[in-house]
């Protein structure tokens, strides 16, 4: 153990991933310091705006509440482990064609926490989907092209299944 | 960034509970963090040790051990929310649950952890204190359980012992089907409850047997409203008599007024939300 600091492993997109941490670093911290992934954004810290969101064990959480020590043999997914060999996520392109983002700032948070839901309920009713997104902030949209932007995602994602 | 401190995870509740005897002082358990983790942002705690509970495998999980719902202290709100026993045993505390916050939030935040917190505001504490839940304690001096009408003491204070750990959450399961859970928020999501009602009641022969009446928001802990439930006792259940009852809660609570609303519209709201919750809970007997 190096002074003052503790060794943590995990699987970052699918990748393990070995590094020393703070034990007093977030895992926001961790990600994007440490790691570069600058995709998970730093907000209020405080839990309540949902920039920092990254699903842990396919769950969403608020990564700026996560002490990062405490992901010790946790799977992480942030925006760049969604897409397939190259190909966006249908939720990214789903994002895209319905015009779902203006700064983007909420965007990354928005998608991962939208794709737990699908993966969990892939057909979810309006109610289920903006309960889903109540933690996920967003300044600029209204939400409205963001809400049509998961209900074409889901759309695509059903079709898509018929059709394998 | 979080003030320097050091980070410990015991794998097993023997080594935790001793680290906790030797550290009480310095230390502080790490359930979800969602608390822990603004306060020490705040500088409202400075542990010397962050002690992670999580390796503790007894910690988590609801089960029905004979009459008795135990949840344990890792138990996150979602689980609990979400768990098929509890929706069937206590479906009032599933229905509190769903109010709370939202999705990320519930998928780190525990029991344990919003007990042991004590704010007076809590989601979780009203339903527990109408359902007359019990908590269990451990430290290496052995173990305790105590009534959870004894554990809140004021805003962040509990009864709770520096090296003692809260082990598990026991509710005997209820006989009634009569319940209710009404919050007053302004968006219930992201604020802090203005007001919080649980209500568990029996009934028999359109009278009151016993009602079980739980607030918070509205004084320095959450409370039982007495007053209420002794004056209903026995009473017949006209419209007359819910309200003459309801307007007795303001004896027992003691509200503030904030940022989110003044005392005055709190008493108002305790009274409404105290008369709205007991005719809910009648109306589950109709059904
Ligand atoms: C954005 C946001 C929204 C929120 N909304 C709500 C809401 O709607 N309703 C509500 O009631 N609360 C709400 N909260 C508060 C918080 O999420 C809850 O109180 C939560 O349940 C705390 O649990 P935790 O596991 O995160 O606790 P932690 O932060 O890990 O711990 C809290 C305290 O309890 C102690 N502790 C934890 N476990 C134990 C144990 N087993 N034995 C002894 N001590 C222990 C810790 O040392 C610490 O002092 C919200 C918080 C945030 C950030
Ligand atoms: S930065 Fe984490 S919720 Fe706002
Ligand atoms: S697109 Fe700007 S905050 Fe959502």
């Amino acid at each position: 153990m190096k002074e003052g600091k503790v060794l943590v492993r995990f699987r970052l997109n699918g990748k393990p991933v070995e590094t020393f941490t703070k034990p007093n670093d977030t895992l926001l911290n961790l990600l994007r310091r440490n790691l570069g992934i600058t995709s998970v954004k730093r907000g209020c810290e405080v839990g309540e705006c949902g920039a920092c969101t990254v699903l842990l064990d396919g769950n969403p959480v608020v990564s700026c509440l996560i002490l990062a020590p405490t992901v010790e043999g946790k799977e992480i997914t942030t925006i760049e482990g969604i897409s397939k060999e190259g190909e966006l996520h249908p939720l990214q392109q789903a994002f895209i064609k319905a015009g779902a983002v203006q700064c983007g700032f909420c965007t990354p948070g928005m998608i991962l926490t939208a794709k737990a839901l699908l993966d969990k309920n892939p057909n979810p009713s309006l109610r289920e989907i903006k309960e889903a997104i109540q933690g996920n902030l967003c300044r600029c949209t209204g939400y409205t092209k963001i809400i049509q932007a998961i209900q074409l995602a889901s759309k695509e994602i059903k079709s898509s299944c018929i059709s394998d | 960034m979080l003030p320097r401190f050091e980070y410990v995870k015991p794998d097993r509740l023997e080594e935790a509970l001793s680290f906790l005897d030797m550290h009480s002082n310095e230390s502080r358990i790490i359930a979800g963090g969602t608390d822990l983790l603004v306060k020490m942002r705040e500088g409202k705690t400075r542990p010397l040790w962050v002690v992670d509970l999580s390796g503790i495998r007894e910690f988590g999980g609801v089960e029905l051990k004979s009459e008795t719902i135990s949840i344990g202290p890792l138990a996150t709100i979602r689980e609990v929310e979400e768990s098929p026993l509890i929706r069937d045993k206590a479906p009032m505390l599933s229905a509190a649950l769903k109010e709370f916050a939202f999705w990320q939030i519930k998928n780190m935040a525990t029991l344990g952890g919003n007990l042991c917190n004590a704010s007076p505001a809590s989601d979780l504490a009203t339903p527990l204190l109408a359902l007359s839940s019990k908590l269990r304690f451990l430290s290496l001096r052995g173990e305790r359980i105590i009534p959870i009408d004894d554990f809140f003491l004021g805003p962040g204070e509990t009864a709770i012992r520096q090296d003692e750990i809260l082990a598990e959450i026991l509710i005997p399961t209820p006989k009634s089907k009569l319940w209710a859970f009404n919050k007053l928020g302004k968006r219930s999501a992201h604020v802090l409850s203005i007001v919080n009602v649980a209500a568990a009641m029996e009934i028999s022969q359109d009278r009151c047997e016993d009602l079980h009446l739980a607030l918070g928001s509205v004084a320095p802990k959450p409370v039982r409203a007495k007053g209420v439930e002794n004056y209903l006792k026995n009473a017949a259940l006209s419209d007359k008599q819910i309200w003459e009852a309801s307007k007795k809660v303001v004896n027992d609570i003691d509200p503030i007024s904030d940022l989110r609303a003044s005392a005055e519209y709190r008493k108002e709201m305790s009274v409404k939300l105290t008369e709205k919750s007991i005719k809910d809970a009648m109306d589950r007997g109709k059904t």
